[in-house]
Formats: C-alpha cells, structure tokens, sequence
C-alpha cells in the first residue's frame, strides 16, 4: 500500500506533464492554436541548424575578417583546449585584398559584370524555351528529356576533370571536329551587315557561350515551365475566340502571368553564376593555415583573416547584383489577383 | 472514248476556275497567310530545337567517342569522331582511379566509391525530400507569428554561397560537436547537415515545397480536419501523397546535385573514410602513374607498345575525359529511366511566385 502511494506520488508530476502535452495536442485546444505549435515544431529542426550550421559560421566569418585567427586546438604541453584565437587588427585585411593582393579587384570586377551579362540572356533563353517546350509538337518528349540533361553534367566535379581533358578536345576541333563553325563565319556574317563591332562581340559571345547558357539554365526552364502550366486556361481560351496571334498572346498573357517567377528565376541565376565565379579560385588559397606578409600595419596577416574578408567583400557584392536585378525586375513584375 | 474525254476537259475548266476563285477570295488569302505563318513558325521551331539538343547532344557524344579511342590513336589526324581502333582501355584506366569497384578491398567502405556515392546520394535525397517536405508544409500551412519572416530569412541564406563560410565552418567543426557528435571527417555528418536543413541548396527545396502546399486546395484539409484528423495525420496521409510533383522534382534534384558534389566532400572531409566518385575524379590523373607501373608489375600488358605514355597530356587528358564520362554515366542512365516520370511531375509542381 505504502509503495504505491509513494509510487504514485513519483509519478505524479509526470502524469500532469502528460496531461498538459496531451491538452495541447487534443482536441481540447482550439485548431488554430495547435496548428501554430505544430508550426514550431515543424519548423525546429531547420531552426537548429540554421543557427549552428549557418548563423555561428557567418558571424564568426564577419568576425574573422578583422582580425588576425590561429587555430590552435588544444595545447599540446598543458592539454588544455583553447581552440581559434583572434586578434583584433581592424581593417588591415580588407587594406590587404584591396591594395596588395594582385587580382582580386579585377576578379571581382569581371564577375560582378559577367553575372550581370547572365541574368538578361539566361532569362530570356529559358522564357522562350520553357513557351516552346510547353507548345505542343512531335518528339516533345524526347526534346524536353534532352533540355534538362546539362542539369546532371553541370558539375563542379566535371568542371575541373574537364581542365584536364580540354586539351583532347581542342585537338579534336583542331583536326576538323569544328566543321560545323567553320562552313558559316557567324562573326564575318555580322560585319558584313554592317553592325557595330560592340554589337557583334556581344552576338558572337552569346552564340558561342551558348552551350554554357543551356546548361545553366536548366532550372529556370523549369520555373518558367511550371510557371505557364499554372496559368488559368480561360485566359488563352478567350484570347483565341477574340482572335489573338501567338505573339500577342505571349506578350499580353504568359508574359506577365509569369513576371512574378522572373524575379525567383533571376534570384537564383546571380546565386549561381556568382558560384562559378573565379573568385572561388583566388579564394581557395587563402582556405589554408598561413601567414601572409603585410608591408602595412604591424606584421604579417593569417590566410583565415583574409579569407574571411573576401568571403564578405564577394557576399556583399552577390547581395549587391541580387538587389539591382530585384529593382530592374519589379518593375515589369504583374501580381494577377484572382 | 470522245465523251470521256470531253467530260474530263470540263472537269479541269471547272476546276482550275474554282481555285483561281479561291486563290483571289480576301478571306481565303487571309486564312493562307496565316497557315503559311504558322507552317514557317513550325520549321523555325524544329530548326532551333534540332540545333540545341544537337549542341546538348555533341559533348556527350565527343566523350563517348574519345573514351572508346585506343591510346594509339590520339595522335592520329584522321580520327576525328569515330575511333579507328576501338579499345576499352580508357574504361578500364579510369575504372581503376575512379575505384568503381574493387572487390579486393577487406574495409567495405573502401570496396566501391560508386557503391558509396549511390548510398549517399540515396539516403541524403530521402532525408532533403522529408525534411524539406516538413518545413515546407510548416511554413506554408502552419502559420504562427513570425512564419513569413523566418522563412525570408531562411531563404536569404541562398545568397550567401557555401564556399564564403568555409574557413569559419571548418574551424568551429573541428573545435566543436554537435550535441556530443563530432562533425569532421565522417559521412554521419552530411546526413546531420541534410536532416537540419542545411544540405545542398536545401532552401530551394523548401521554398519549392511551400509553393506546392500553398497551391493545394485549402478545402482538402478542412475536410480532413472536419474528419478529425490532427496535424500530423493530415500532413502524412493527405498532403503528402498530393505532393507527388514536388517530390519527384526535388528528389531528382538532390540526387544529381549530391552525386557531383564536391564542396561538402572538402569541407566536412568525409572522402577519406567514405572514397566517393567525384572526389576521386579530381586527382585521378595525378594518380595515374602509380596505376600504370603496378599494372606493369603485376604483368598486366595493358598499355603494349605505348611506353611513356603516362606523361602524355593528351593521355592524361584522354583518362580525365573518360573518368568524366564515368562519374556521368550512371546519372546518364538512370534519368533515361526516370526522365518520363520527371517531365510528368514537372507539369504537376506550379510553383508561383
């Protein structure tokens, strides 16, 4: 008797917790309230990461970029852990990558431009093949298959076997595998039209890349796809009844119905070209421990600084092109209110 | 005979008049017009269309042509497209740097990078479509104060390119644990990363889920909830068989993007324990002088007749192109089988904006 008063007097709280989860969880509580707590609950364990994965990571990067960072671990004759020390040198590592450092400052000038090149062609490329691949023809199937292949081979892992393997295939194109190019000068085409010599790079440019705008373009092609699909039908129907060409009813209906997905597709074209930038490259060297020598300011500079400092400089510019292209695109976005 | 002739004569006067009638009728010429447009639109299309999958298509196709190029060959100016001498020795080269498989191995992990890379890619595209399917469908449907604004936030770390981090995570992963598991240098971490939202581009994935659910009829879960179904059991046995679109989609992609990643692979330095394709496929040629002279010591006459080829750079070239091929090749046939269901889901995803 007495052990199961004391039992149930251990069990007490415990019940009550119960009680309470239960009270939360049943129907008890109205639906709107419980939906909310099993909107945290969903949502806790990207929280969790978002903060250690991501938020530690990037404030201690802003961090970094001013300072001067040892990793140091544990100390091998006290055995006791210290792990990174920092070391407050303010701006000296921005003074470094933009007055020292050889070519960061072009690099990231060139890719700030070369994204900005990429968002209008990527875009303008995916719109009309998403419209084309979304029209009806013979084969659709087999072309659409085929359009998003680059998405598998688009990899940074084949990128870099392919810096190897270039040279087999430029000895190929120089055995004669370029005779598709070379029946038809494009370029001598359109300098004998009389166009400007800056119209023609950017033409000739364009034409040439155009393998590298098709494998990048994969998933906007599919925003863009899913994005007409999802266009009320009665719209195209009363355009054709009232007459409408193709042409007018891309311009006047696909066009802003899908404006709102340019923005994401655009968002995600800087996200990504910014990726292939070769900034990544001039940054993977400064990924190791090191020392760097700095004629200004005290003394030599870590590599961890400086990375951290370039990982700044490169965000800031990515969220720089990401805001010009949200304020160009907004401007013809059309939000459709059913 | 004479009447039949005289028949047919008249038949070709009325006739011709007839089309010469129509051939002036405003209306008809409108309606020609037209279908002459249309007809022109159409061979302009196929024109474009033939053109860029024949641009898609040729890389594909050069690799696989010089992949089959006996070492003898890469020399020769009139090879062009198809080899001469077909050989498989490329195969066999980059089958061994690659380690595809080698059933020689005593550790299983060391056995096959493919076999590793398949249950890796596998297992972190199961966990990215649950996870981002959860938070999605909290995001979307769940709504509490603040949902919008963290979801903002969450999808703004797409900006921040993984490579900037890297110095930051590699020190505070290797100085820390997560709740008592240390992150370096074991596979556990990447499904740890994946489970907590932060695998590849896992932020795409969840803002592709929220699109889905917020475009599925409100009423489905009323009724579900009228029912008496609660949270859980609405998400799972309602919504989830819905999202069948935004599955496939997002499970296709997770595959491909973790079978060809390599910032992950550096950053948590799992490749070490856990050999993977694409890692493999970064050094391989700096590895393939070791192959040759151990083939050639354990009497393997691969390479007969082309001493010092190793040093090469079309060589090297040669094994890098096929080693490319190689890493391609099971993506290349697996999406020839999933492609249909794909291009089907795509038509089923409607994301907007």
């Amino acid at each position: 008797m007495a052990i199961k008063n004391i039992l149930s007097k251990i069990a007490y709280p415990f019940v009550k917790i119960y009680e309470i989860i239960n009270d939360f969880f049943s129907t008890r509580v109205k639906y709107d309230k419980r939906k909310a707590i099993w909107g945290v609950i969903f949502i806790l364990p990207l929280m969790i990461g978002f903060i250690y994965f991501f938020l530690i990571p990037f404030c201690t990067t802003i961090v970094y970029s001013f300072s001067n960072v040892k990793n140091i671990g544990t100390n091998v004759e006290t055995n006791e852990f210290i792990g990174v020390i920092t070391e407050w040198v303010g701006f000296d590592n921005y003074d470094f990558i933009w007055n020292e450092h050889s070519t960061f400052k072009q690099t990231l000038l060139s890719s700030f431009g070369s994204t900005l090149l990429d968002v209008p062609l990527i875009l303008i490329f995916s719109l009309i093949i998403a419209v084309v691949l979304n029209s009806k023809f013979r084969g659709r199937a087999f072309v659409r298959a085929v359009f998003f292949m680059p998405v598998i081979f688009n990899s940074q892992a084949i990128d870099q076997a392919m810096k190897y393997g270039a040279t087999a295939t430029s000895a190929m194109e120089a055995e004669g595998a370029d005779i598709f190019s070379n029946m038809f000068n494009f370029a001598d085409f359109l300098t004998e039209a009389n166009l400007p010599v800056s119209a023609v790079n950017f033409l000739t440019n364009a034409s040439s890349s155009i393998f590298d705008i098709i494998s990048y373009s994969g998933v906007q092609i599919l925003i863009f796809l899913s994005g007409i699909q999802s266009v009320p039908k009665h719209l195209y129907e009363a355009a054709k009844i009232e007459g409408a060409t193709q042409y007018e009813i891309f311009w006047k209906i696909t066009f802003p119905m899908v404006s709102p997905l340019m923005l994401t597709a655009a968002v995600y074209t800087v996200v990504d070209s910014f990726l292939r930038s070769d900034l990544l490259k001039t940054m993977k060297t400064y990924e190791t421990a090191g020392v760097v020598t700095y004629a200004g300011g005290l003394g030599n500079l870590s590599k961890y600084g400086i990375h951290a400092a370039m990982s700044l400089l490169f965000f800031i510019s990515s969220v720089l092109v990401v805001a010009i292209v949200v304020i160009l695109i907004s401007r013809v976005v059309f939000y459709y209110d059913e | 005979m004479m009447n039949n002739k005289l028949q047919f004569k008249e038949k070709l006067q009325s006739d011709l008049a007839l089309i010469k009638e129509n051939w002036s009728d405003p209306v008809k010429k409108k309606v020609r017009a037209k279908n002459t447009l249309i007809i022109i639109g159409k061979i302009f299309r196929a024109f474009v269309l033939i053109g860029l999958c024949f641009v898609i298509l040729l890389p594909i196709f050069e690799k696989v042509s010089i992949a089959l190029r006996h070492p003898e060959d890469i020399t020769d100016p009139q090879v062009v497209f198809i080899p001469a001498k077909i050989s498989i020795v490329n195969f066999r080269i980059g089958w061994e740097l690659l380690g595809f498989w080698d059933s020689a191995a005593k550790n299983f992990a060391n056995q096959s990078a493919f076999l590793n890379t398949l249950i890796l890619s596998t297992i972190c595209m199961l966990i990215q479509v649950m996870s981002a399917a959860i938070a999605g469908y909290g995001f979307a449907r769940l709504k509490f104060k603040g949902n919008n604004v963290i979801f903002y936030i969450f999808l703004a770390t797409l900006v921040v390119p993984n490579e900037t981090l890297h110095v930051s995570r590699t020190l505070f992963y290797t100085n820390t644990s997560f709740f008592g598991i240390k992150l370096m240098s074991t596979i556990l971490s990447m499904y740890i990363m994946t489970i907590f939202g932060q695998g590849i581009r896992s932020a795409i994935f969840v803002y592709l889920f929220r699109q889905f659910f917020k475009n599925l009829p409100l009423e489905l879960e009323e009724s579900a909830q009228v029912d008496g179904a609660g949270v859980i059991r609405t998400f799972w046995s309602i919504m989830l068989p819905n999202a069948r679109g935004a599955i496939v989609t997002v499970g296709l992609f997770s595959f491909v993007w973790q079978w060809n990643d390599l910032y992950f692979a550096n950053l948590l330095k799992y490749s070490t324990s856990f050999p993977l394709l694409a890692t493999k496929l970064g050094g391989a040629t700096e590895r393939l002088d070791t192959l040759l002279s151990t083939w050639k010591a354990a009497g393997k006459e691969v390479l007969a007749g082309v001493e010092g080829l190793s040093q090469d750079s079309m060589f090297r070239s040669l094994v890098a192109n096929t080693g490319a091929l190689l890493l391609m090749l099971p993506l290349l046939i697996g999406y020839f089988f999933v492609q249909k269901l794909f291009v089907e889901s795509i038509e089923r995803t409607g994301i907007v904006g």
